[in-house]
Parts: structure tokens; sequence; C-alpha cells
């Protein structure tokens, strides 16, 4: 009975009764037909905020979505290895189900075009599931069947299986030290700011888990949905200088390139899909589960965005476009742009005489983004080169700042082998929000919650210091009368 | 805890705690530190030259008293050279405004400084209340809105002041990026954080509260005894601006310096150069500044005059006049021919 995506294309999907679970019932006797294929299909759904559709075209709406997604920006390319970071959820199953699908066609056709050495490729597919039972500290049978779930989910339903990678958000520490998670986690106070490093320590490990085993993409499930919460919390942390640089389709700031092909879909369809086509999920409790809407900000502007869309059904996708209009940075871009854009580009320069005003040119410096060492989000440099400007905390840390400032003036003398954690200067290699919802005290009491991060964060962290102290060790340089000490130094 | 000794004269028992830093303080060192805030804002962001003529944008509410307050406060004690002057809108809302105009009529007395008070009846031909009995207790205030930004600017020009200083506190900062954010308003996000705007105009606006916390003001207002008017106007219940503040008031619940950082967020977003933003035109009716044909305060008054007072609101496809149903004939009413009258004196700032 159950309709399988996989076979159940745009057009072919006309006999309705092959489909199951009619998700919204027309209302009254009247027969609403699909306003997409328009062969007097009755349709069962309504998407795309007010579409009635039959599920045949409310599948290929979302498979569309998903592949103008990939062509137009160039996410997945026939010679990609594509690692699919799987959460169980909805979007990702989908994103699963979707990836499939065109792989399966790329194969087909390559197979019918064998004999003309066309040289087709297809892109290679995996699938990473990342446990985070240790954040819950839930039992490891519990802990055992959700990734029985999880494999049965992706070992099943494809001709072609997929391998599957189980990786432990532990593995960020070198040699899987559940302990040490647990304390970095609790040592952090604030319950968003505590999420947030969740996230970060996830992306480490999927990056990780891509990089050992040679892939060249990572897909993740993040939906329009999703963004526009995102959006809002980024703001109400602070972030509005990074806030763009995580909702791009296409992020190369990390070894593997992160891609977002979803994020022209929203959650709602997902899960209508998902459940029209019969695809399993797996729910999964995290922190924010049967929690309190207000026990953080991403939980309560998730619960805002959910509102808001009640009143207006296209509201997420108007926070998403707004957040579209920010300017991007390089790494949002691919690498390699085709020489027909370049061309055009060019072209454009020639004829109008004018400084580019194309949005690579104009996004700042080529690459040079200097990232927090924790999140990873670039760093506003006014915030960067002018240690302390940030009127929040230093409104808050003021009285702090001043004996601190104090104490370090009289060994200033000491040089940069002096200058250790606790020191005010070392706070600015970090991002205005991670400052304060992670490491609230590095430079006073309370150093644990950075001893604890992963050595990779606190390698780049330490590198990022020195190179600081470096650069504004050249600004000075004139100014500085050469001693015999302090060369050597630097 | 027992009660602890000022943190900064430490001479004094502490009064009050600063929401913001959580220090706690004397009434008068608070007042002396609230005070010096707002000077230093107004100093290090040039928001007066001397000599000048300000309006301060009086409602009667809380921070528009504080801002008489303080203003008045600190032209004297630091010699601003400021000509200050209150003005007031009367929109004609029965248990509300009139309230609320006693109360601007009293600090009139008090601070000593003239006020002007100009009415919606007076420059459209309607009040408030003949509006809502129009058009129902929705969306009245996209009514109340564009008619008051409009009204405060002819007023400022009627009695020729050079700037205008409005009582918007951080909270109201906040909320506006975060409805323009939802509400997808590119020009106005990217302008609405401004200390100052339409320094390009004739009559250029400044927030001296851009940074001061709600629970501030309030505290200030509480302690100085300030006589000011706090009731929820009686038609805005249904305001959409209520999502945003609820939303706010919630962060704040969590992480009270949320809001400061969305003004941070709002500050340091730049927008892609390949963004479309409205161009700064006007309106050909009145002469008031536009990005349209007809200015939004026309083509609502337009609506209530023609008897269908939903033209404007809401959803128009299309930018023609044709489209949202204007007459292009010019056949005015009467009740037009006021805001015609002054067509020349109207160049002023945008909204925020």
């Amino acid at each position: 009975m159950a309709c399988d995506s996989a076979t159940c294309g745009s057009s072919s999907c006309g006999s309705q009764e092959a489909c199951c679970a009619p998700q919204k019932k027309p209302t009254g006797s009247q027969l609403v037909f699909c306003v997409k294929c328009k062969e007097g299909v009755v349709a069962r759904v309504v998407a795309n905020q007010s579409e009635p559709m039959c599920l045949g075209c409310l599948h290929a709406s979302l498979l569309s979505k998903f592949k103008t997604a990939i062509n137009n920006h160039s996410l997945v390319t026939p010679s990609d290895n594509v690692l699919l970071a799987f959460s169980g959820g909805p979007a990702s199953r989908v994103a699963l189900e979707f990836l499939r699908e065109i792989r399966s066609k790329a194969q087909s056709d390559k197979d019918a075009s064998r004999d003309h050495r066309s040289g087709l490729t297809v892109f290679g597919l995996g699938v990473v599931f990342v446990n985070e039972a240790t954040v819950l500290q839930v039992s490891s049978a519990d802990a055992q069947l959700v990734e029985d779930k999880i494999s049965s989910i992706v070992c099943t339903g494809s001709p072609r299986l997929e391998t599957l990678h189980i990786a432990r958000l532990e593995d960020v520490f070198k040699n899987e030290l559940s302990q040490r998670l647990r304390a970095l986690l609790e040592s952090v106070q604030d319950m968003t700011g505590r999420e947030d490093l969740i996230e970060y320590l996830r992306m480490q490990v999927l990056q990780q888990v891509a990089k050992e085993h040679g892939y060249t993409k990572l897909v993740l499930g993040l939906c329009t949905t999703r963004i526009a919460a995102r959006v809002l919390a980024a703001t109400a942390k602070g972030q509005g200088y990074s806030l763009p640089a995580d909702i791009q389709y296409l992020d190369s700031r990390w070894p593997v390139p992160v891609v977002l092909p979803l994020r022209d879909c929203v959650t709602r369809e997902l899960v209508l899909h998902c459940h029209v086509a019969n695809l399993d999920t797996v729910f999964i409790r995290n922190l924010s589960t049967m929690a309190d809407r207000s026990s953080s900000i991403n939980n309560l502007a998730h619960t805002f965005v959910t509102s808001l869309q009640e009143e207006n059904a296209s509201r997420e996708y108007t926070i998403a476009r707004t957040a579209a209009k920010l300017m991007p940075f390089s790494f949002n871009y691919s690498e390699c742009p085709s020489t027909y854009l370049a061309n055009r580009r060019r072209k454009d320069l020639l004829a109008t005489n004018i400084t580019p005003m194309n949005n690579k040119e104009m996004s700042s410096s080529s690459g040079s983004e200097v990232l927090c060492p924790v999140c990873s989000s670039p760093l506003d440099m006014l915030d960067y080169c002018n240690s302390d400007t940030d009127r929040v905390s230093l409104e808050e840390n003021g009285r702090h700042i001043d004996e601190e400032d104090l104490e370090y003036c009289g060994g200033s003398d000491r040089g940069i082998h002096s200058f250790t954690h606790q020191s005010i200067a070392f706070q600015t290699v970090f991002c205005a929000s991670c400052r304060f919802q992670i490491l609230p005290d590095v430079h006073t009491k309370g150093i644990q919650t950075y001893e604890l991060l992963p050595g990779s964060m606190r390698e780049r962290a330490q590198k990022q210091f020195k190179d600081k102290y470096s650069w504004m060790r050249h600004q000075i340089e004139d100014l500085l009368i050469e001693e015999d000490g302090a060369e050597s130094q630097t | 805890m027992g009660r602890q000794m000022c943190e900064l004269c430490k001479d004094r028992r502490a009064a009050l705690i600063r929401p913001r830093n959580r220090q706690q303080l004397c009434q008068q060192c608070f007042f002396v530190a609230f005070e010096n805030e707002i000077h230093k804002t107004i100093v290090d962001n040039r928001l007066f030259k001397p000599g000048e003529r300000v309006a301060i944008a009086a409602s009667g509410g809380k921070d528009s008293t504080v801002l008489a307050h303080v203003l008045t406060e600190l032209n004297r004690r630091h010699n601003y050279g400021l000509d200050l002057f209150l003005l007031s809108i009367d929109e004609g809302i029965t248990g509300y405004r009139d309230d609320s105009l006693e109360t601007v009529k009293r600090n009139e007395i008090q601070y000593g400084i003239p006020l002007e008070v100009l009415s919606y009846k007076a420059l459209y031909g309607w009040s408030m209340d003949e509006i809502v009995r129009e058009i129902g207790r929705k969306n009245n205030c996209t009514f109340c809105g564009v008619f008051r930004r409009q009204a405060l600017d002819r007023g400022a020009a009627k009695v020729k002041a050079d700037k205008m200083a409005t009582g918007h506190n951080a909270d109201d900062i906040a909320e506006t990026v975060l409805l323009n954010i939802i509400r997808g308003d590119i020009a106005r996000l990217s302008r609405c954080t401004a200390i100052i705007t339409g320094e390009e105009g004739a009559l250029p606006r400044c927030k001296p509260f851009n940074l001061g916390n709600l629970d501030c003001l309030f505290t200030y207002a509480y302690y100085k005894k300030l006589d000011y008017f706090s009731t929820e106007c009686t038609y805005s219940p249904n305001a959409y601006r209520g999502y945003a503040r609820e939303f706010i008031k919630d962060l704040e619940s969590i992480r009270p310096r949320a809001i400061l950082d969305i003004i941070k967020s709002g500050e340091s977003f730049r927008f892609a150069l390949t963004t479309k933003m409205p161009e700064q035109g006007t309106c050909e009716k009145c002469g008031y500044i536009s990005s349209q044909k007809w200015c939004k305060a026309c083509v609502l008054l337009d609506g209530l005059n023609r008897g269908l007072p939903r033209l404007g609101i809401g959803r128009t496809r299309g930018k023609s006049s044709s489209a949202t149903g204007i007459q292009t004939d010019n056949s005015c009413s009467d009740k037009q021919t006021s805001i015609r009258n002054d067509k020349r004196i109207l160049k002023p700032s945008l909204d925020f």
C-alpha cells in the first residue's frame, strides 16, 4: 500500500489509490483537485502555503527544490563523495531519500551510456550518525537501541546500500572520554551556550569522520524553518555579523565543505512527505526536548517562529529571505566559479568601468576571515582589532577589566610567553557570543571550560592569539626600539 | 544577603540594582550615573549643536517624560545652549490621549519649556476615534503610526525646529530590529539602529536613549517621582508589535543582555550590495518623503475619505497606483487641503 517515493515519480503517481494516509482531506463533499498536475487528480495535502496538491506533486515539488539548490550552487558534482549527516529526523530522512533517488537516476544514466565511454561518474554516498547519548546520560542500552534504529533505516530501502558511520559526540576528544565531555558541558552554565557548544562539537565530529573516510562534501538537513529560528536566535545572541555564514547553501570554511540542499524546504512539508511516503524517522531526545520553552534562546526562537507561522504561513520564508540579503563570506562561494561567470563579470566591469559590485568581490577580503576557535564564526574585525569594544561585556565586566589591566601592565615586559589564557587580551580571540555564553570567565577564576575544550579548539585559540600578538607588534614596529631580548621572542 | 553600600560613593546604602550590570547603587549615584550616560551619548554622537531648536516628542508617557526631564536638566547643567520645547500629537483617542495630554501640559509648567500640540483632527480631518469606528480594532495602529510620524514632522516644521528628540529606548529599538527581520523590511532594518536618522533631510531625529534599558528609565522615573501617564493605548492590544515585544520580554528573562545584543546585531548586519533598496522620493500629493507615488499617509487618508478604509492596508501586488486603487485625478476633498497647503515645509526623514 505504501507509496514508495523512490518509484513514485511526479507524473506516474496519478492513481491516488496506491498512496496511503491521506493527510488532509478536502473539507466537505466538494473535491479539491491538485493545482500542479492539472490532470483532475484529487489533492491530498496543502503545500507551498496554500496550494492543494496530490502526493506525487508534493514529492516532485520538494525534490525539485532540493535539486535546484544542488544544481544552481554546484553543491554536489559527479566526482564528489558525499557524506550525509543523518539525525533520524524528517529533514535528514528526506535528504537521504532524495540523494538516493538522484544517485540511482545517475547510475542508470551511466549504465545506459556505458557503450559510449562518455566517462560519466556517479557521486559516492555515505551516512553518518552522531550519537549524543552521553549528553543526556542515557544508559548504554538505550544508546545502542537508537543506533540500531538508525542502522535499520539506513540499511534498508535502497538497492545499493550506503556505508553507515556511527560516531559518538565524545569522539571529538581523541580517546573517547565521555567523562570529559560531561565535565565540559557541565562547566558551561548558560543553557543556550551548552546547546550551542554541543552543536559545535557535533560539527567537529562530523568533520573528523568525513576527513577520515575521504568524503568531499557534508550534507546537512538544515531547512527553512530551522534557518528562520536560527536567524532570530543568532540576532538575540549578538551574532549579527557572522550570521550569514551559517545559512548559505555552501560553507567551505571547514576541511570538508558543508552544503545545505534543503535550505528552501520547510519542516512542515518534510514531515508531511515522510508521513505520506512512509519514510521511517527516529525520535531522539535532546537537551531541549520537553524542556520549558524559555529554557534557552534557541528554544524560544523556535517556539516564536512556530507561533508566527500560525498567523502567517509564509513567515519562515520571509525571515530566511531577509537573512539571505545579508552579505555572505568568501567561503560561502564555490572555489572555482565557472569561467562563464568570470567572463561575464569581467565584461560587466569593462562596460561600466566601476569597481565590481558582485557579492564575491565585495565580501570581505578573499578567504582571510579570522574564525572564532570555538564556534568557527567569522570575527568582526572591529571587535577583533580593538580589544574590548564589546559594549555589553565592557559594561558587565567593567570592574574586573580595570583591575586586571593594572596587574597586566605591570608585567608587560615579559613578552609573549608570559601571556596566559587568563589574560584579558586572550579573550578577544573568541567571538563575543562565545565569550559570554561558553567562556564567560576565561580571564578570571574559571579557566576550567577552556581547559576542557577539545585540543583542536585550544590549539586554534593559542595560534590565533600568537598571530594577533605578532600582528599588533607589526602595527607598532616603527616605534619599537630594538632590544636583544625582545627580537628573539617574536 | 544584607543591604550593601553603594558601589560608587561607598557612603550611602545601596537602594537599587542596575539591571544591565548588576551594580548596586544609591539613589543619588544612580541619577548621576544615568544622566552622565545620556550626556555621554549626546556628546559622543554629536546629537545636538549649540543654538539648535529641539523638539522633544512628548506623549506624556514614561520615556518621553524622562527625556524631557533629563534634556532640560542636562541643557542647564552643561550649557548645551539648546532651545527646547515639547511637541505633542493629539490623536483623538478618548480615555487615553486626552488624559496623557494633561500630563504633558503639567510638564510644560514643571520644566518651563513651551508645548505645541497638533491634532489629527486638525491635520487630517479624522480623529483616531473616528478612524477606529470606520476600520475596526484591527490594523488601526497602522493609521495611527503613519499619521503620527508625519504629524510630528509637520508640527516640528510649523514651529521651526531644527531637530527632534524621541524617547525610543533600547527595548523599542530591539523590537524594531526583530519586526523588520520578520517582515523582511531590509531598508528599515539597515537604518533602524542608527542613533540619528534623516540627517540629510530638514528635520533629523535622534534617540538619546538608544541604549537605555526600559527598567533603567522606569527606575529613574520612579525615584525622581516624575509625573507621567502610564496606560496602554485603548486601541493597541491587537498591534503586531506585541508579538515582538513578548518575545523580547521572554528573551530578557533568560538573558538580560539580549536586548543590547539584538541592537548590536542590528548594527553589524552588512547588506549585500545587490539588495534593492527603495528609492527615496516625494509624495506627488503632499510633498512628504515617500518611496512610492503617494506617501502612505495620503494613501490611507484617501481610502478613509472615499469610504474604502482598507485601501493601503495589507498586501497590494504591484506598485502602480491603479493596483492600490488610488484616484489619480486628484479630486481632493476639503479634508486634504490642509495637507496640500504646507507642501513646501516637508522634506523630513524616514521612519525607523
